[in-house]
């Protein structure tokens, strides 16, 4: 609006310059006609004129005062006008305060983890690289692959190679974890990294062989060694390995998962040692890589698929189906979030919304209040656009304010909540941290306010245009008569708020309930009363698959033998992350990269049974399953229907591409159990049909000590730590927690969804109740006349009590239909957040409609309740 | 610098009367700025020389009001000039004017010729 205001005004600017310009011109021309030298014509036309400037200028204000003091006028009447009804002031400030608020504070959090870019320069031309295979999505890169795509492709200006890889840190103090990431020097390049002390890697470090070195976070160095620049040049023993410190790196505003990590090393001098150099082998290393610029995404995505082509063919055996997959990275980073946040800001939305209506019938109100003095404006000459305009301007100030204030409200609940979301949700939401009030947001808020100022106001704007002013004057005292007040108008609000409010209730009863399905949901496992230790072993001594065994028998012996303990044992993973591809015995061959997966892991004797997985077929492992006894295994039933259909699995055999027996060959182990199926991740993210192995013939060197007792972590956790203290007092759990909280992690996201919507909704339901009491209490109001003549003329109570609640009824039907209509119409969007449910989940609906029914007609039983108990008389009396 | 005789001769127009006057010019048809100010100059015998400075704003303040409205247009001579036309609404203006300033030239009038001997 300012805009164009702006413009005009510039070009009215030229055109009296133009204008003026012509006058001068034909008065010159007059004199020449009347023989005067065409020099001294000139200037004597221009002094004729008089002072071009200021001629141009005075006529110029003819347009800009009237402009500005309309706007200063209508600004000072609002303000009066808002001053004069503090109670509706109030009421409006309060319910736009709410409104707008909580708009600003979703906002702001969308606007921190999916709309701002990521602190890196270029960020929007980094992508995550990873290998693909019709099975799995995210396969990590096989070491020569990744040196081939960086050899072979001309679309990235650097890529980096990562590897998670925790080492036991020895020497200083006790033994302890150390969060490590294995890199290639093209991460710190990709990330744009420069050390805070001492270098990053170089391409040397980064050679087969080369001697190791050790960067240090920033955030370790100064926990750790207190800032000591010294730390240059010195050693630290990583898993019995001695690297030297090279640099001090700040990694504390990286957002690619890992702000957490303490040091890194070189990726690159692992490529000669096995089984890195095996194509087949994938272990742990994804890619980051930053575009050239002026390269699309589309562009270099075309190349990487190529080159995966090209490899294929070189190496049918490992890499037939293998190609690459690749995401720009922030939203590879957010895609689990962003639906979830985008639902948030619909609810939220909608709750100003609801805001809006409730305002814009406060509004009607107040302005049925103010008629006389819109009359007495009217007839004296005030133009209906005038009036409309003059009730913008108020609602547009109103809503400043409640934006004013919003921001305010979110300022404090962003500084308040922020601690407290980033407890509940910060290793699922990324980002979590960076939440802040921004340009963005203000700019938002802003708009907001404006946008909101202008839909709750157009409404008595509107009417303005109907009023007719002798109308209104004669009749003052009635109400019902004018424009202002048609009861169509706020039947209508009362239908779209309650509409608004069911699509909110729908969608959070939905989000409710998948929730409540979710956490009940039967994973195969059961967490209660279940203890975890996390365990990593240094390679020294440990690098011998005797010595983990002799060790994991021992612990589990001892956790076991504690009292209150029912049963302990030693599993790695814990839940999900390590496929392995398998073949059956006796089915034809499949290329290498073909196979199917299936999820391993590897138990000692009580492990299953301490995490309640339920035997179905057969046995669990035991004492008998050694290293050198028959290989053995056990699957899930979604294995043995997936591979043995209409047959029995048990006694049947199948091999796993690790662990291979010291030849290299690939053991047919025998099914010797079958158990039902584990879900490895809440909800319905698939998890593989899954196969465990004994430990004694699959030792990790990292895993995690079950226990199943009665006693609560802080009296068994210290009996565990010393019972692995006594065996090897280098050793230590780096994270000793109930298996119910690391249940309870991975749910944190949706119960955050859950918590921010169900507030959303209630205060959905709490604006929508209090408006449609206004609306009804107010139509009610305007029949009590009608009320007493009915009374007077005979008609009972209950008569005119069913007249009255049918007029509510037929609104809030209205308004129930479509909002059913609206959320089935909006429900595709909500389907991926759901578990368990259906989109248009009937028992939800019914609930919902049922509830807000109840609502609708206690708000509008009240106030007639109220009409018919008074004396007929009175009520027509009523005026 | 020496003035010349019209503007000796000035009269200072009433709050108002230019926008009368300017409307009345405009109902002989169309015209632009320099040519109201010479119409108005010379249908009153040189008496009344409308200032630039009083004359635009006066122009552009009618045109706000909606009482005339205007083009750009070729001049007699050829040249681009913004021509005023008179709007209908512009036409009532000229009459409830024009009324009222009979009226308050009839007032005045009474007042000046009326006989004071006789009262």
């Amino acid at each position: 609006m300012f805009l164009r205001w702006w413009r005009s005004a510039s070009r009215r600017k030229e055109e009296l310059d133009e204008e003026i310009q012509a006058h001068l011109r034909m008065a010159a021309e007059d004199r020449i006609d009347r023989g005067e030298a065409p020099d001294s014509a000139r200037e004597a036309a221009l002094r004729e004129f008089g002072n071009v400037a200021l001629v141009e200028d005075v006529t110029h204000d003819v347009w800009r005062r009237r402009w500005l003091e309309e706007l200063r006028y209508d600004l000072r009447f609002a303000l009066r006008t808002l001053r004069n009804n503090p109670g509706f002031t109030a009421v409006a400030l309060l319910t736009l305060t709410l409104g707008i608020g909580a708009n600003t504070a979703i906002f702001s959090v969308v606007n921190a983890v999916l709309l701002r870019p990521l602190p890196y320069p270029h960020a929007d031309r980094l992508v995550y690289l990873s290998e693909w295979t019709p099975q799995i999505r995210f396969m990590y890169i096989s070491m020569p692959d990744f040196h081939d795509w960086l050899a072979r492709n001309t679309v990235f200006e650097t890529i980096g190679g990562y590897r998670i890889a925790d080492v036991t840190l020895t020497g200083v103090g006790e033994a302890r974890r150390l969060q490590l990431r294995q890199v290639t020097p093209g991460l710190f390049a990709t990330l744009s990294a420069t050390p805070v002390l001492g270098r990053l890697l170089t391409p040397k470090d980064d050679q087969p062989g080369a001697p190791p070195v050790l960067i240090l976070s920033q955030d370790f160095w100064t926990r750790e060694l207190n800032r000591d620049p010294r730390v240059i040049n010195q050693r630290l023993n990583l898993d019995g390995e001695s690297y030297t410190i090279v640099g001090v790196v700040d990694n504390s505003h990286w957002h690619i998962g890992w702000p957490e990590v303490e040091a890194f090393s070189s990726l690159g001098r692992l490529a000669a040692t096995p089984p890195f150099p095996n194509r087949i082998d994938h272990r742990g290393i994804y890619a980051l890589a930053r575009l050239k610029p002026g390269v699309s995404f589309e562009q270099a995505r075309d190349q990487m698929w190529n080159i995966a082509g090209q490899i294929a063919h070189q190496y049918p055996q490992s890499n037939s189906s293998v190609s690459v997959n690749m995401m720009p990275l922030l939203p590879g980073l957010v895609q689990n979030v962003r639906q979830p946040l985008l639902l948030l800001m619909a609810a939220v939305v909608l709750v100003l919304l609801i805001a809006c209506v409730n305002v814009a019938n406060l509004l009607t109100s107040l302005a049925i209040v103010r008629r006389q003095e819109i009359a007495i404006r009217c007839a004296l000459g005030a133009g209906a656009a005038r009036l409309a305009r003059q009730f913008l301007c108020e609602s547009i100030l109103l809503a400043l304010m409640g934006g004013a204030a919003g921001l305010l409200v979110a300022y404090l609940s962003i500084g308040t909540a922020n601690s407290a979301l980033v407890h509940l949700a910060s290793s699922t939401i990324p980002r979590l941290n960076e939440i802040s009030i921004d340009k963005s947001v203000l700019f938002f808020t802003l708009g907001v306010s404006l946008l909101t100022g202008v839909a709750f106001g157009v409404v008595p704007a509107m009417a303005a245009y109907r009023i007719d002013p002798q109308q209104l004057l004669m009749n003052s005292g009635r109400i019902s008569t004018s424009g202002l007040s048609r009861a169509g108008v706020r039947g209508f609000l009362v239908a779209a708020q309650l509409a608004l409010s069911l699509v909110l209730l729908l969608a959070t009863g939905l989000t409710i309930k998948s929730f409540f399905l979710v956490m009940h949901q039967d994973r195969g496992f059961r967490a209660e009363g279940v203890l975890t230790a996390f365990l990593t072993f240094p390679p020294l001594p440990y690098q011998d698959d005797a010595q983990k065994r002799s060790l994991v028998e021992q612990l589990v012996e001892k956790v076991a033998g504690l009292p209150n303990v029912t049963a302990a044992g030693f599993k790695s993973p814990l839940l999900g992350d390590s496929e392995a591809m398998f073949t059956i015995e006796g089915r034809p061959a499949i290329n290498g990269g073909d196979e199917p997966f299936t999820e391993i892991s590897s138990v000692t004797p009580g492990a299953m049974e301490a995490m309640g997985i339920r035997l179905i077929q057969g046995r669990f492992f035991n004492a008998e399953d050694r290293a050198d006894s028959e290989p053995a295994c056990i699957i899930d039933d979604l294995m043995a229907a997936q591979n043995w259909p209409g047959e029995n699995a048990l006694g049947k055999h199948l091999s796993t591409e690790i662990p291979r027996s010291p030849d290299g060959q690939r053991p047919w182990r025998r099914v010797v159990g079958i158990v039902h199926h584990v879900q490895h991740y809440a909800g319905d993210w698939p998890t593989l049909a899954g196969t465990y192995l004994p430990y004694s013939q699959f030792p990790l060197s990292r895993g995690v000590a079950v226990v199943l007792s009665n006693l609560d972590q802080a009296s068994l956790e210290p009996a565990i730590r010393d019972a692995l203290h006594s065996l090897d007092p280098n050793l230590a759990f780096y994270s000793v927690q109930p298996l119910t909280s690391i249940v309870a992690e991975d749910l944190a996201g949706r119960r955050l969804v859950v918590v921010l919507l169900s507030i959303l909704a209630a205060v959905a339901l709490l604006l929508a109740t209090v408006g449609s009491y206004g609306v009804m209490a107010y139509m009610v109001s305007g029949r009590t006349h009608e009320i007493g003549v009915r009374r007077a003329l005979g008609a009972r109570p209950q008569d005119v009590l069913q007249l009255v609640l049918a007029q509510g009824l037929r609104l809030t039907l209205s308004g129930v239909a479509i909002g059913v209509l609206a959320a089935l119409a909006v429900s595709r969007f909500t389907r991926g957040l759901l578990f368990g449910v259906k989109a248009a989940d009937p028992l939800t609906f019914a609930g919902v409609v049922v509830l807000l029914m109840i609502v609708a007609m206690a708000a509008c039983y009240i106030p007639v309740r109220k009409a018919v108990g008074l004396n007929p008389l009175d009520a027509l009396r009523h005026e | 610098m020496p003035q010349s005789p019209s503007y000796q001769n000035r009269i200072e127009l009433l709050q108002g009367t230019l926008d009368m006057l300017i409307l009345r010019t405009l109902q002989w048809g169309a015209q632009h700025g320099y040519g109201i100010s010479q119409a108005i100059r010379i249908n009153s015998g040189d008496v009344l020389q409308v200032e630039t400075g009083s004359l635009y704003p006066a122009l552009h303040r009618l045109e706000r009001q909606g009482w005339v409205r205007s083009e750009w247009k070729l001049s007699e001579s050829n040249q681009r000039a913004k021509y005023y036309r008179i709007t209908a609404l512009g036409k009532k203006q000229l009459l409830t004017d024009q009324a009222r300033w009979q009226t308050i030239v009839d007032a005045i009038a009474a007042i000046m010729q009326a006989d004071p001997k006789r009262s």
